[in-house]
């Protein structure tokens, strides 16, 4: 992972060590040191204005402080502290800060402890073994965090009648066992490589084994959690506060507590131009994935670091393909033509990316594979839908064609992409643009003709899995290819980087050519924070705030 | 001189619509609301002929971003962020704005008056049941009623029109309800029931054309409200669905971008308070003719 920066790498171990000094008395915090390299701008804009370039980090000038009150900001609503069920970004702040996981996902997507300490896989990798920490403790309770909980865990998310959103994309599990009280084994029905990677997911917090039991219903309301927070008010859609959790088991590197904050507030905004206008107000203090459309408004701020990272997320126009008339892959094929692409990238996401051609695993990904281009052909297109008996002289193609109105990159790509696909004979796209409530309660999942969209996963082969493959739990396109599923299935079993690679390529192909999805262009992660804000690293996933390494300089205006 | 008397003793047709159309160009607020109301219809009517079609995007301005948003020769009022010629935009949303406002205030009338009249006319039981039932809907404020419908049924500008005629009705029943008590004591409606019409004849024949100045007011002054109504629909997501060019749709898109770009925002805004001010006029100064005893100077 390279972020797209020319001026010196961000040495945060550095600024910490000799802030810390300062501060608490000693060396850097635990986990921040060799998190970013350096790099040069990979130049991918081919048509926006931007230059790589121009994204400068500078070294941070805020002191590192105990204390402080952290300000982050969402525009989704949260509407449960349960995470396994989360669905919004504002969820996802929430309940990261509250729970602990098995693992932890560092910045350049490399797998690090957090409940686990270590943990080994047998021969052909079809079961794991995880040693546990002994000083966790829950926040409801006091009692220690064990074996048995994240074996409940584990078997709950997985139970058949789970609705939980991390079901299937956290490895082939077939049953969790307790071996002691630090021990805990996961049993596959495959072999899986990457299971501690796969656990290193926001959806997957562990929880206490008899909350699961007895009381889940609760877990939507109250704080189950051990992670670095506990919960002091939380009021469905509005702020939620969280305050230090004393007993929290990580110190920094020198042995101090974490986290270094007093408290953070995670406030609903009612859309971005607020949420930049707050952050240039120093209102918020980290724009963990910022606006694309006001990335000049933001880079522009005084007092503020900026950094645009090379990621993998795209949005996603899903044809259904179990009726007619996306059934048929000419159809399909003929909507992938109509798209001019880097008309797209420039419209939807301000040029920051680059151009995709209906893969889903982009660049950023290990194991990406070039696929051919497939620019905008209108003439091919109209062929191949008189081959399937539509087009000029065939039946009609009227379609509503749905898209929540934020975030805005997916209405801007619904809105464009249908005005090239109504440059096809005898097709005719209406745009039904919705409230995201309504998007992902109705169409989601469901509608014929929509568009979706996700950040990049720690994992290549999880989105395959999760939205192609044909039990995927979220195969929005309800797609079915035997072809598909089983090299998806052999990239999650192979032993070698090698080999899963080489069934990860064929993934890729099958999707380009006969795919259900037309994907435009990847799309780079953007974030921003206050100069004052230390230990804050951007993932390219943008998943991740890891609130307990945030620390705040004197200079903060809520120190 | 006032309407009622003039049309019992039944002037020639010619007459009152001379003396008519002398006040209304001697009437300043009247003139002027009818050249801003003309002015805009014309233009949403013939204008779409002229400028491209809005809802294609050039891919040549689209490629110069962020600077695309600005006037320019080929872009008079600039471009929006898709690269679409905003003067086209605006110009073709008036169809569609000015279309909502008149049929949803056409709706309103055709639900308020005959329901005016006939509560107005009958009173009692009807009256009280009725009016009550009216009042319970104008306790909603417009806008949330026009929401919950479109939120019930799907968002369509058809379904907006729907929306905004319902939320307005009620308020057409009272006035036309208040003139048609006002009238029905007259001796020529007397003179109608002494000589056994019916209900119905009654109704359409001796009162609907004493109470029209009132109608023609109200309906008049409601368009500009509808279309205001209309527009806060489309700026919520609920009314025009993109890419069709809606004045309230377009505010909402600029919105994300009036720090790149206040023109994008600028010039809907300013066709939308153009063409509201316009019939605000041309009722006030309707009102001012047709009802002297209203009048404010």
């Amino acid at each position: 992972m390279r972020d797209k920066t020319t001026a010196q790498p961000m040495n945060v171990s550095a600024v910490n060590r000799r802030t810390l000094l300062k501060g608490v008395g000693a060396g850097a915090a635990m986990g921040l040191a060799g998190c970013m390299s350096g790099g040069e701008s990979q130049g991918t804009n081919d048509g926006g204005g931007d230059s790589g370039g121009e994204e400068s980090t500078q070294t941070p000038a805020g002191e590192l402080n105990r204390g402080g009150h952290l300000r982050l900001s969402a525009i989704a609503s949260a509407d449960t502290l349960n995470g396994w069920q989360l669905d919004s970004k504002h969820e996802r702040l929430i309940i990261q800060s509250l729970n602990s996981y098995l693992t932890w996902m560092k910045p350049d997507l490399t797998v690090g402890p957090d409940l686990a300490t270590d943990w080994e896989a047998n021969e052909d990798a079809t079961q794991w073994t995880f040693y546990l920490r002994e000083d966790a403790t829950w926040h409801h309770n006091g009692d220690r965090v064990v074996a048995e909980d994240i074996a409940a865990t584990a078997n709950a998310i997985y139970a058949e009648d789970s609705t939980a959103a991390g079901k299937g994309s956290l490895g082939p599990l077939e049953s969790a066992e307790v071996v002691d009280d630090t021990t805990v084994r996961f049993n596959l029905s495959a072999s899986d490589g990457l299971i501690p990677r796969r656990w290193a997911r926001t959806v997957a917090p562990i929880y206490p084994a008899d909350v699961i039991e007895n009381r889940r219903d609760e877990m939507a309301t109250t704080d189950f959690g051990s992670g670095p927070f506990e919960l002091e008010s939380f009021s469905a859609g509005d702020e939620t506060v969280l305050t230090p959790y004393d007993d929290y088991y990580l110190t920094d590197e020198d042995g101090n507590q974490l986290p270094y904050l007093d408290k953070v507030t995670i406030t609903q905004l009612p859309d971005t131009n607020t949420q930049v206008t707050s952050f240039r107000n120093e209102d918020v203090d980290i724009l963990w994935n910022a606006s694309r459309s006001q990335w000049d408004r933001i880079k522009s701020a005084s007092g503020v670091n900026s950094k645009r990272i090379d990621a993998s997320g795209f949005t996603v126009i899903q044809m259904r393909s179990d009726k007619p008339p996306f059934d048929d892959n000419r159809v399909r094929t003929a909507f992938k033509l109509a798209v001019n692409r880097s008309a797209l990238l420039n419209g939807a996401a301000s040029g920051l990316g680059t151009v995709a051609y209906d893969n889903p695993i982009g660049p950023a990904y290990p194991g990406h594979s070039d696929v051919p281009e497939r620019t905008q052909d209108l003439d091919e297109a109209a062929r191949l839908l008189e081959e399937a008996g539509y087009g000029e002289s065939g039946d009609p193609i009227e379609l509503d064609f749905y898209a929540p109105s934020s975030p805005s990159k997916v209405l801007d790509t619904t809105v464009i992409a249908a005005e090239h696909f109504n440059q096809l004979p005898n097709v005719t796209i209406n745009v039904q643009q919705q409230s995201y409530d309504n998007w992902i309660s109705n169409t989601w999942l469901n509608a014929q003709f929509y568009t979706s969209w996700y950040t990049q996963r720690p994992t290549t082969d999880t989105l395959l899995l999760q939205v192609w493959h044909s039990e995927g739990s979220w195969n929005e396109a309800h797609w079915s290819d035997e072809e598909f599923d089983q090299a998806a299935d052999a990239a999650r079993s192979a032993q070698t980087e090698e080999e899963r690679n080489e069934h990860l390529a064929t993934c890729q192909q099958i999707l380009h050519e006969r795919g259900p999805s037309v994907i435009s262009f990847y799309i780079d992660a953007l974030t921003a924070q206050q100069e004052y804000v230390n230990g804050f690293d951007p993932y390219p996933t943008q998943k991740w705030v890891r609130s307990q390494q945030v620390s705040l300089g004197d200079d903060a205006p809520t120190q | 001189m006032s309407v009622e008397t003039e049309s019992y003793r039944n002037p020639s047709i010619s007459t009152r619509l001379g003396t008519f159309a002398r006040e209304f160009l001697t009437n300043p607020v009247a003139a002027s609301g009818a050249f801003i109301v003309l002015s805009a219809i014309l233009v949403s009517v013939f204008g779409p002929y002229l400028v491209t079609d809005p809802t294609v995007t050039d891919p040549a301005s689209r490629f110069a971003a962020p600077s695309f948003l600005d006037p320019s020769s080929s872009f008079l009022l600039g471009a929006d962020q898709y690269g679409r010629d905003i003067l086209a935009r605006v110009i073709v949303g008036g169809r569609s704005t000015i279309l909502l406002g008149v049929s949803a205030s056409a709706l309103g009338l055709a639900l308020g008056v005959p329901i005016g009249l006939l509560t107005g006319y009958l009173g009692g039981k009807v009256d009280e049941v009725v009016m009550r039932l009216m009042d319970a809907l104008m306790s909603f404020p417009s806008l949330l009623l026009g929401l919950l419908i479109l939120t019930t049924l799907s968002s369509s500008i058809w379904n907006a029109i729907l929306a905004v005629g319902i939320a307005y009705f009620p308020r057409i029943a009272r006035v036309v309800r208040s003139s048609t008590i006002s009238v029905k004591n007259e001796e020529y409606v007397k003179a109608a029931e002494a000589r056994g019409e019916s209900t119905v004849s009654i109704i359409f024949r001796e009162i609907l054309p004493n109470v029209t100045s009132a109608i023609i007011v109200e309906g008049t002054i409601r368009v500009g409200f509808a279309m205001l109504v209309g527009s806060s629909l489309s700026f919520l997501g609920l009314g025009a669905q993109p890419p069709a060019p809606d004045w309230g749709y377009m505010v909402a898109q600029a919105r994300v971008t009036v720090y790149q770009s206040p023109y994008f925002l600028l010039w809907p805004s300013l066709a939308l308070a153009y063409t509201v001010t316009g019939f605000n006029l041309l009722g006030d100064g309707l009102r001012d003719i047709l009802d002297p005893q209203t009048r404010s100077d």
